[in-house]
């Protein structure tokens, strides 16, 4: 496909979604309703959807899409491995954590510890704290391999503290819920507080990651490579970590965990239109937030409460399977 | 034993040393009875004839949920309990925490503490682990499984079983009776009152519909789930959007008073204008939860919320 399409498409896409995300729900409303609630209508039942419930949700679900498929990008070309994604460092298994830890220790310090600046709190700090220590791991030697394995061990160290917590908390239905569907990820009940949250920090942090795309491609070729062609790859690498440290953490912290946005979006996108990355950075930010208001739309039509991370990775999972399959 | 009753004479001839014995004519058979070692004797066969009735009841009794604790705690003399379930002692998830004090506690739910305590029964409700109602079966305790409790009357029949299981069938219907009065009498209270439009919140995503221990609750109350009314069944995931046109009098939540810092947090409760209005009540978890008869506290808890009126 022409990469001269593909903003128009992406923007006409992601409209559509959006849209979509504000005018279906359980309740049945017009568009004329739907506008009215976004302007001045008196209809005080629409303007309370559409304004305080189906508009966060949808910026929140834009926003954690982004974040997502921006980070997968960055995994990816860190690693120089197509099958990297944004959990692969421990960075979504920390954020587990913390926002478990919260959510587990509410009981026993009154419900004022879960508040919810708490959770996404913790979530953000618990993030951090997994990279930090993948680095910090990592340290001696660097090298990616190094990294990737770090990854792996603490991402299963990190797993097993989620499992203990949701162990000891199984007495307490609710919490133990909370956890569960915390674990699934979802963007119901998502309200202006998660907006503000999450939505000011995830774009600055796909602001500053967009100029990097000419040094991704260039990383792509190799360290060595990039250094002699005047890349600073340690400065390169430490920014992208950064980056998409604070991309995957904060769309945790808001949304849980959802996953396969990161690994699939820019995959399509890369079959799609190619494989430069300043083009496949914003074309996955666009895309991911495509992808993921997209599934909320199906977590909404269906009932029993289907999750969004099953929606993802129902979606997400046997994509994954054939790409593995693919012949090469 | 066929000389029982008859006086032996032992006689012994001094010249030829030979020992006869003759028996004296028959005594009453009192005299018998009267004679000490003989009165032991029959004491030692009335206990052997009296004890296997004794040991048609259980004598420990081990309930493995919190549920079961609370029927049992009502129908069984002290001696037949030889433990509660593993959360017995907790305020937080039983309504009789206090009572249950006095009794040893399982250390877990499994099957090998409830075993520690050689039970002759252990009582356990239907979502009890089914590998654990598989080991207790295996290793051979005589278990009640109680999986009926969505009504006061399925509660009345568990009680009725458990009464028989532990020959306490008279204190059942002692206990049924006094349930039934208070019922008859919250019922008198409430009669002819217009029916509060009620809903389950909580931070659970799920409501409670029909079929559920909610419905029973509101159906004593005075209440009208309007989550029923809608076609819910069950525990079904809450509905964000259109609580707001289901025209919600009185949030219901389960638990303390910070439910409600909890229930802000959630866009769809606190746009409803019970909410912003207060009109939220808290039952306490563990009698919102129970599935005993204690669950009638929680229908005069909430009846006295909903209608103050009739109850000054």
């Amino acid at each position: 496909m022409k990469p001269r399409l593909a903003v128009p498409l992406l923007l006409a896409l992601l409209a559509l979604t959006f849209l979509a995300s504000l005018a279906f729900g359980e309740l049945r409303l017009s568009f004329a309703q739907v506008l009215g609630a976004l302007t001045n209508g008196t209809d005080e039942v629409a303007r309370t959807v559409v304004r305080d419930f189906r508009l966060p949700r949808a910026l929140v679900g834009l926003a954690v899409g982004a974040a997502l498929g921006a980070s997968g990008v960055v995994m990816q070309a860190f690693f120089r491995n197509p099958l990297a994604s944004p959990g692969l460092l421990g960075v979504s298994s920390g954020g587990a954590l913390g926002a478990v830890a919260v959510l587990a220790t509410g009981p026993l310090f009154g419900f004022a510890a879960a508040t919810m600046w708490a959770l996404p709190l913790a979530s953000v700090v618990g993030a951090f704290a997994a990279t930090g220590m993948v680095l910090m791991l990592a340290q001696r030697g660097a090298g990616t391999e190094r990294l990737l394995l770090s990854g792996v061990a603490l991402n299963a160290l990190l797993g097993a503290g989620t499992s203990f917590l949701l162990t000891t908390t199984a007495g307490h239905f609710e919490v133990n819920a909370q956890i569960l569907f915390w674990l699934m990820g979802g963007l119901e009940s998502r309200s202006w507080e998660h907006v503000w949250m999450g939505v000011p920090a995830i774009l600055a942090a796909c602001l500053l990651l967009l100029p990097l795309g000419r040094a991704m491609d260039l990383l792509s070729l190799g360290e060595q490579s990039a250094q002699s062609l005047g890349v600073d790859v340690r400065r390169l690498r430490r920014q992208l970590i950064v980056l998409s440290t604070i991309l995957t953490a904060l769309a945790t912290a808001v949304a849980g965990i959802v996953g396969f946005v990161g690994l699939v979006v820019p995959h399509i996108l890369r079959l799609a239109f190619g494989p430069d990355h300043r083009r496949l950075l914003p074309y996955s930010m666009l895309g991911g937030a495509i992808f993921l208001l997209a599934c909320d739309l199906v977590t909404r039509t269906f009932p029993l409460g289907l999750r969004l991370g099953v929606v993802t990775a129902l979606i997400g999972g046997p994509f994954f399977l054939w790409l593995l399959r693919r012949p090469r | 034993m066929a000389n029982l009753g008859r006086k032996q004479i032992h006689h012994e001839d001094r010249k030829t040393g030979r020992r006869t014995i003759d028996q004296s004519p028959l005594t009453p058979w009192w005299s018998f009875c009267l004679r000490r070692e003989s009165f032991f004797r029959i004491l030692v066969c009335l206990l052997f004839a009296v004890l296997p009735l004794n040991a048609a009841h259980p004598q420990r009794v081990v309930s493995q949920a919190v549920g079961t604790d609370e029927l049992l705690l009502a129908l069984a003399d002290p001696g037949q309990i030889a433990a509660l379930s593993h959360i017995s002692h907790d305020p937080q998830f039983s309504p009789v925490a206090a009572e249950a004090r006095r009794f040893p506690a399982l250390k877990d739910s499994d099957a090998e503490s409830v075993l520690r305590f050689r039970p002759d029964l252990v009582l356990a409700a239907s979502f009890t682990r089914p590998e654990t109602l598989a080991l207790l079966r295996r290793a051979g305790v005589r278990l009640v499984v109680l999986d009926r409790y969505d009504t006061l009357e399925d509660i009345y029949a568990s009680l009725r079983v458990l009464g028989r299981e532990l020959g306490q069938e008279a204190r059942a219907e002692t206990v049924i009776a006094q349930c039934r009065a208070r019922t008859g009498a919250l019922a008198a209270r409430l009669s002819g009152v217009k029916p509060v439009r009620v809903i389950s919140a909580g931070v659970y995503p799920f409501t409670s519909g029909a079929g559920t221990t909610f419905q029973d609750l509101c159906d004593h109350a005075g209440a009208l789930n309007v989550a029923t009314e809608a076609g819910l069944k069950g525990h079904a995931p809450t509905p964000s959007e259109k609580l707001l046109v289901w025209n919600i009098e009185v949030l219901v939540a389960s638990g303390d008073e910070r439910i409600r810092g909890r229930l802000a947090e959630i866009p769809h409760y606190r746009a409803l204008p019970a909410f912003k209005a207060g009109r939220v009540v808290i039952i306490p978890g563990p009698m919102m939860s129970s599935i005993s008869h204690h669950r009638i506290a929680a229908y005069e808890a909430l009846a006295r919320a909903l209608h103050p009126e009739r109850f000054r």
